[in-house]
């Protein structure tokens, strides 16, 4: 500790140390050494160079110390290890491309992926499956690849991970599975990683540079710490404020399921598909649910305002259906939904029985209604880092009206 | 105005007994005040403080570098303290009579 404080002594300027140095020493000789010393004699020497030193000086060094900062923050960043598979769909699963996707990034596969591979063990332990789902969603890129022979129907399937044998090993699975339901040939097999993806460092580096930079910008603008502490205690009110508005805020949860028409005659299904949600969307319908699960009993308009939350969507030309409601209650979103999906299987049965078709149009459940954990509004870290954000602004804000006022003339009486 | 914990306000109401060194000013203080100066901040007061010609060096054979208070530096201690003072006494005046 004691070496350490000897050594801060060389952060202060060559003209100060010059004159105090030896009693400063003495002092310091006579002092019992903690933490809190070590931290009172770095900031007095800081204090001590910033005056003495430019404006372009201070403006230098806060950029440096964004580098700084940044440059440990994306040490932080962990890398994962990408492994990659390109395949060829077949000519028959190229128009079904869609729904087999929707398929193997079901929360029915993907769950049962994460417990056979023991995927997400930490995410598991404090997050709800769901999310753990969303987050593996999000680690599984499907993209085109433009192929070097010019072929069409060629895809990269990957999926990143910490570990590179995990990596691969995931890969490898979901890309057999793909293969299984679109009947194509696999033209590049899931690689081992051997270098992890790197962070985007040089950006991350470049927005420290600028942000450090134009800290110190405002730092000798409003000259000195006067401003800072304004602009704390603003930016925590701020906090605060957001926060209070966030917990008064009435919560929201959405639940959601998916429905797909696993049949081939895709063109031919999207009629019906379309005949089916526009029967469950009628008026006497909504009106039914409305009244079954007793929704918005004190509102006018409460099959508008049932309109306003369901959400029936049909998706990639008629080979899924998304089924998203919210509601304040988890329970009655998860319920309304089951509802939903229950008119429309119940309807593509009736549907396929009225037509007397060859062709079987019976939709099929994908994702059953989920029970939503966590409430997709208020988004409270949001709100909070909102409030932290207008109350620094309204800080910088008012340092600069301040500056300007007294640098206005006055007028003589 | 001066705040009553300020650093460089401290050292002069320290001085203002005798001379003293580093070392002798952060017990006085903290004797007095119940304010613990760290040496980073006392030297930053000191570095001011003798900047202004509010106090003085003493000829010392020791390491420990002593400090006496100047004239000027008495002549505004005197004034600061009498801001003080003023607002001491309102402040009790307005109490008594709330």
């Amino acid at each position: 500790m004691r070496r350490a404080l000897n050594a801060l002594i060389s952060l202060y300027p060559k003209t100060w140390r010059n004159r105090y140095k030896n009693e400063f020493c003495a002092l310091l000789d006579d002092v019992s050494p903690t933490w809190r010393t070590l931290f009172d004699v770095f900031g007095g020497a800081l204090k001590m160079q910033m005056k003495i030193w430019s404006p372009w000086k201070i403006v230098v060094a806060f950029a440096v110390a964004g580098v700084v900062l940044a440059i440990a923050f994306s040490l932080l960043i962990p890398n994962p290890y990408v492994s990659m598979a390109i395949v060829k769909i077949g000519d028959a699963g190229r128009g079904q491309l869609a729904g087999t996707l929707a398929r193997v990034v079901s929360r029915a596969n993907l769950t049962r992926l994460i417990n056979e591979e023991d995927l997400y063990k930490n995410e598991r332990a404090h997050m709800p499956i769901e999310d753990v789902i969303e987050q593996m969603k999000k680690d599984i890129m499907v993209t085109p690849v433009e192929s070097m022979t010019g072929e069409l129907g060629v895809i990269g399937i990957s999926f990143a991970s910490a570990d590179a044998a995990g990596a691969q090993r995931i890969t490898q699975r979901l890309t057999s599975q793909f293969l299984d339901v679109s009947a194509g040939t696999m033209l590049d097999p899931a690689s081992l990683p051997i270098h992890p993806r790197r962070p985007k460092r040089p950006v991350i580096i470049a927005a420290g540079l600028v942000a450090g930079g134009l800290a110190g910008a405002l730092f000798v603008f409003f000259n000195g710490l006067k401003v800072w502490k304004i602009a704390a205690g603003l930016g925590i009110a701020g906090a605060i404020a957001g926060a209070a508005v966030a917990f008064v805020l009435p919560e929201r949860f959405i639940s959601g399921a998916v429905i797909t028409y696993p049949g081939p005659d895709l063109a031919a299904a999207g009629d019906h598909v379309r005949q089916i949600v526009a029967t469950v969307n009628s008026d006497a319908n909504l009106r039914a649910i409305v009244q079954r699960f007793n929704l918005y009993p004190n509102e006018s308009g409460r099959e508008r305002r049932l309109v306003e939350h369901l959400h029936i969507e049909i998706v990639r030309n008629g080979s899924a259906i998304v089924i998203r409601f919210d509601d304040r209650n988890r329970y009655v979103a998860q319920k309304v939904v089951a509802d939903v999906v229950g008119r429309l299987l119940e309807e593509s049965i009736n549907d396929h029985v009225r037509s007397g078709s060859q062709v079987n149009f019976t939709l099929e459940l994908l994702d059953p209604p989920t029970l939503p954990q966590n409430a997709y509004f208020p988004k409270r870290p949001m709100v909070v880092g909102t409030g932290l954000f207008v109350g620094l602004v309204g800080a910088i804000m008012l340092g600069v009206w301040r500056h300007f006022k007294k640098s206005l003339p006055v007028v003589a009486a | 105005m001066t705040r009553n914990n300020d650093p460089a306000l401290l050292v002069l109401a320290s001085l203002a007994e005798g001379d003293k060194h580093g070392y002798a000013m952060m017990e006085d203080i903290e004797r007095f005040s119940s304010i613990r100066l760290g040496p980073g901040t006392l030297y930053g007061a000191i570095t001011r403080l003798e900047q202004n010609g509010w106090i003085a060096p003493v000829p010392s054979e020791d390491r420990r570098q002593p400090y006496t208070l100047t004239a000027l530096g008495r002549k505004s201690l005197e004034n600061e303290l009498e801001t003080l003072d003023n607002v001491l006494k309102t402040a009790l005046k307005r109490l008594k009579h709330a």
